[in-house]
C-alpha cells in the first residue's frame, strides 16, 4: 500500500508585487528577506507610467524593468511592504510601483515537523 | 502597527508615517463622444520640484557611477603597487590619476548608458525591419558595407600600441614594416574580411545554419597558415600579430552595433528557429581577420625586401608619445572618437530612411544616445590616458631597459621574485580590468535580457575575466621562457576544438564571441603600462590572442558546468 500524499494549504497568505527598474530586483528580494519573507520570483518587464510624462527627464528612468513576486504572511505583509518601499526608494519619481494582492491559500514543500507541530 | 490615515510609527526604518488617499480621486475623469464613445486622455505633463529632480538624477547616475567607479579604482592602485615592486620608484602624479580615474568611470558610465538607452534599441529595430523588407542580398550587402566601413574608420590597429623602441623594432622587423609602412594594405585586408565574415554569418544564420562549421575551419586554416609562418625565418611575429589583430578589430561601439542588429535580425531570419541572439558573428569576424592578416603576411613576404632596418636609428626607450595607445590631444581625442560613432549612427540611418523607406524610431533617444556615447568615449580615452599610464616606459624587466630618469634603479629583486611579481600582476590587472570591458558588458546585458536573469552580467564577466588573465598568465610565461607561440596556440586550439565539439551551439558562439571582443580597451593600456609585450609593445607579442583563447575556454568549460546558459 502506497502512502498518501498530502497538500498542505497555507492560509492568510498575501502577494506583495513591486515593479522596478532593471537592476533594482536584487535590492527588493533583500529587503523582503530582511523583513521576513521566505522567497521572491523575479521576471524582466518593459513598463510605462511616469517616464513618458516625465519630459527630458524621462531619460533617467529605464524602461526595462524587473516584477519582484513576494508571498508573505498576513502578519508580517506590513513590515514587509514597508522595508521594500523604503529600501527601493519609491518615494522617488519614475523608482517603481508596488501593490499586495490578497490570496485565497497557497502550497508549497513543508517540512514535516513543521506540519506535525501545527496540524496535531 | 497601526496603519491608518495620519498615523505614524517607529521601525528600525526610522519613523514612518502612513497616509491614505483613494486612487479614485488622482485617476482622471474620463469624457465621452456623443455616441458613447471614450475621449482618449492625454495625460498632462509631471512637474517635478527641484528636491525632486535632484533625487532622481542623484539615484539615476549614482547607482551607474558607483558601478563603474568600483571597477575602475583598482586598476591604477595595482599599477602603482606594481611599478613600487619592481623599480622601487612610481611615476605618476596622484592629481592626474585621481582625475583619470574619475573621468574614466564617468566616461564608461555616459558611454554604456548612452549605448544602452539610445543606440541598441535603434540598432535592433533596423535589424529587426531590413530582413522582412529587403532581399536576402541587399542584407548581405549592407552587412559587408558595415563591416568594412567599421574597420576602415575605426581602424583596429589605432589600438595596438606600437612603438618605435630599438628592441621592438629589431625583434619584430616584418611587424614594424607592416605596422608603419603598408597598414593601408593592412586595414583594407582587414575591412574586407570583417564585411565577408558579417555576410557569412548572416547568410548562415538566415539558412539556419550553425555558425560552428565556419568557426572550425577558420580557425584550422589559421592554425595551419600559422605553422607554415613560424617556418620562414626574418617573418618573426607576424602570426603572433595576426592573432592580435583579431582581438582588436572592432572597437566597441561596432561591437555593440554588431551584436545589437544581429539580436534585431535574428527572429526574423530565423523565423524563430532555436536561437533569440545572432551570437557568434564577432568570433567569426575576429578569425576572419587572423586568416586574412596571415595570408597577407604570406603573400607580402617575398615582395617585400627582407626588411633592412637599421636599428640603430630608432631610439633605445620607447618615445612615450609615440608607443602610447592613447592619443596626444584633445582634437585627436575628439576626431577618433567621432570616427568611431559616426559610422555606426549614419550607416543604419541610412539604411532606415532609403533602404527600409522607414522614419527613425524614436529620434529623440538616438540623439541622446548618441551624445552621451560619444562624450562617454572621449572620457574614457581621457581618463585613460591620465589614470593608467602610470608608467609609460616601464619595460619588462628580462628586457634591457631605460627608466625614465636615470636616478631610477631596479629594485634588485632575485629573479624568481620578479618573474612571480609580473606573472602575479598580470593576472590581477586583466582580471580587473576585464569588468570595465564595455563591449563585454554590452554582450552580458543582452545575454542577461534574453535569458530572463538566469545567466547574468557579471556572471559572464567574472568567468571571461578570470579566463582573460590565466592567458596573459600564460602569454607572459611564454616571453620569460622564450617559447615559440606556436607551442600554444597548438593546444589551445585542441582544447577549444573539443570543448566547442561538445557544446551546444549557443554557447560555442557566446564562446567565439567573447574571444573577439578580449582584451578590449580599458585591458589594452593598463597591460602595456605594466610593459609587457615586446618591450610594452603589444602588437605581435601574442598576448592578446592568449587573452582571447583562455576568455573562450573558460566561458566553454563553464557552459558545460551550466554556469552558463544561452537560451
Amino acid at each position: 500500500m502506497t502512502t498518501p500524499r498530502t497538500i498542505t494549504f497555507l492560509t492568510d497568505v498575501k502577494l506583495i508585487t513591486c515593479i522596478v527598474q532593471r537592476g533594482m530586483g536584487d535590492t527588493i528580494v533583500k529587503a523582503a528577506r530582511d523583513a521576513g519573507a521566505q522567497g521572491a520570483t523575479v521576471y524582466f518587464a518593459k513598463g510605462s507610467g511616469v517616464r513618458e510624462r516625465l519630459g527630458i527627464l524621462g531619460v533617467a528612468v529605464e524602461v526595462e524593468k524587473e516584477v519582484v513576486n513576494i508571498v508573505v504572511s498576513d502578519a508580517q505583509a506590513d513590515a514587509v511592504f514597508e522595508n521594500v518601499y523604503l529600501a527601493g526608494q519609491l518615494d522617488i519619481p519614475g523608482m517603481g510601483f508596488m501593490y499586495v494582492t490578497p490570496l485565497e491559500k497557497a502550497a508549497t514543500y513543508i517540512p514535516k515537523e513543521v506540519i506535525d507541530k501545527f496540524n496535531s | 502597527m497601526n496603519q491608518e490615515n495620519g498615523s505614524e510609527y517607529s521601525s528600525r526604518n526610522g519613523t514612518v508615517v502612513i497616509r491614505r488617499i483613494s486612487y479614485n480621486l488622482l485617476t482622471p475623469k474620463i469624457r465621452r463622444h456623443l455616441k458613447g464613445g471614450i475621449v482618449p486622455h492625454v495625460a498632462p505633463p509631471v512637474k517635478l520640484n527641484s528636491k525632486d529632480i535632484y533625487r532622481l538624477l542623484h539615484s539615476y547616475f549614482s547607482h551607474r557611477f558607483l558601478d563603474q567607479f568600483r571597477v575602475i579604482l583598482p586598476l591604477p592602485l595595482l599599477l602603482i603597487a606594481f611599478q613600487w615592486l619592481t623599480w622601487r620608484h612610481f611615476d605618476g602624479h596622484s592629481v592626474s590619476i585621481v582625475t583619470g580615474v574619475l573621468a574614466l568611470s564617468a566616461g564608461l558610465m555616459l558611454f554604456l548608458e548612452g549605448l544602452r538607452s539610445g543606440l541598441i534599441p535603434f540598432w535592433e529595430t533596423v535589424g529587426n525591419l531590413l530582413p522582412q523588407k529587403t532581399s536576402l542580398s541587399t542584407l548581405l550587402l549592407f552587412m559587408f558595407l558595415t563591416g568594412f566601413g567599421l574597420t576602415l574608420s575605426e581602424p583596429g590597429l589605432a589600438f595596438l600600441p606600437h612603438s618605435d623602441s630599438r628592441i621592438a623594432v629589431a625583434q619584430a622587423p616584418f611587424v614594424h614594416t607592416l605596422l608603419h609602412q603598408h597598414s593601408l594594405w593592412l586595414t583594407w585586408a582587414m575591412g574586407t574580411a570583417t564585411g565577408l565574415a558579417l555576410s557569412l554569418g548572416v547568410l548562415l544564420l538566415s539558412r539556419g545554419l550553425s555558425l560552428k562549421p565556419a568557426l572550425t575551419i577558420l580557425l584550422l586554416a589559421s592554425v595551419v597558415l600559422t605553422w607554415v609562418l613560424s617556418r620562414i625565418p626574418h617573418l618573426d611575429r607576424l602570426a603572433e600579430l595576426a592573432w592580435d589583430a583579431a582581438s582588436v578589430t572592432l572597437g566597441p561601439v561596432s561591437i555593440s552595433l554588431i551584436l545589437a542588429l544581429g539580436k534585431g535580425m535574428v527572429p526574423s531570419i530565423t523565423k524563430g528557429r532555436k536561437t533569440r541572439l545572432g551570437l557568434g558573428l564577432i568570433g567569426l569576424t575576429a578569425l576572419a581577420v587572423v586568416a586574412v592578416v596571415l595570408l597577407l603576411g604570406l603573400i607580402m613576404a617575398p615582395l617585400l625586401p627582407a626588411p633592412d632596418i637599421d636599428i640603430n636609428a630608432y631610439p633605445l626607450a620607447p618615445d612615450p608619445r609615440v608607443t602610447s595607445w592613447h592619443l596626444s590631444g584633445p582634437i585627436d581625442t575628439i576626431l577618433w572618437t567621432l570616427r568611431a560613432i559616426v559610422p555606426t549612427v549614419v550607416l543604419p540611418v541610412l539604411a532606415c530612411l532609403f533602404l527600409l523607406r522607414e522614419k527613425i524610431p524614436e529620434p529623440g533617444m538616438l540623439a541622446y544616445g548618441t551624445i552621451l556615447a560619444a562624450l562617454g568615449l572621449t572620457l574614457t580615452h581621457f581618463g585613460s590616458t591620465l589614470g593608467l599610464s602610470i608608467t609609460g616606459t616601464a619595460s619588462a624587466p628580462w628586457e634591457p631597459t631605460v627608466p625614465t630618469q636615470a636616478s631610477v634603479v631596479p629594485a634588485n629583486l632575485p629573479p624568481w621574485a620578479e618573474h612571480g611579481t609580473i606573472l602575479i600582476f598580470a593576472f590581477a590587472l586583466t582580471f580587473a580590468s576585464t569588468f570595465a570591458n564595455p563591449g563585454l558588458n554590452i554582450l552580458g546585458s543582452l545575454l542577461e535580457n534574453v535569458s530572463n536573469g538566469v545567466s547574468t552580467r557579471k556572471g559572464l564577466l567574472r568567468i571571461v575575466a578570470i579566463g582573460a588573465a590565466s592567458g596573459i598568465v600564460m602569454g607572459v610565461l611564454k616571453e620569460m621562457l622564450a617559447i615559440h607561440f606556436i607551442w600554444f596556440l597548438l593546444p589551445a586550439t585542441l582544447a577549444l576544438l573539443l570543448l566547442a565539439q561538445s557544446s551546444l551551439v549557443q554557447r560555442a558562439a557566446l564562446a567565439w564571441d567573447c574571444g573577439g571582443i578580449i582584451p578590449g580597451p580599458i585591458t589594452l593600456p593598463a597591460l602595456q603600462a605594466m610593459g609587457l609585450g615586446i618591450n610594452g609593445t603589444l602588437a605581435g607579442s601574442g598576448l592578446l590572442a592568449m587573452a582571447a583563447m583562455g576568455s573562450m575556454i573558460a566561458v566553454l568549460l563553464a557552459s558545460l558546468r551550466n554556469h552558463i546558459h544561452t537560451p
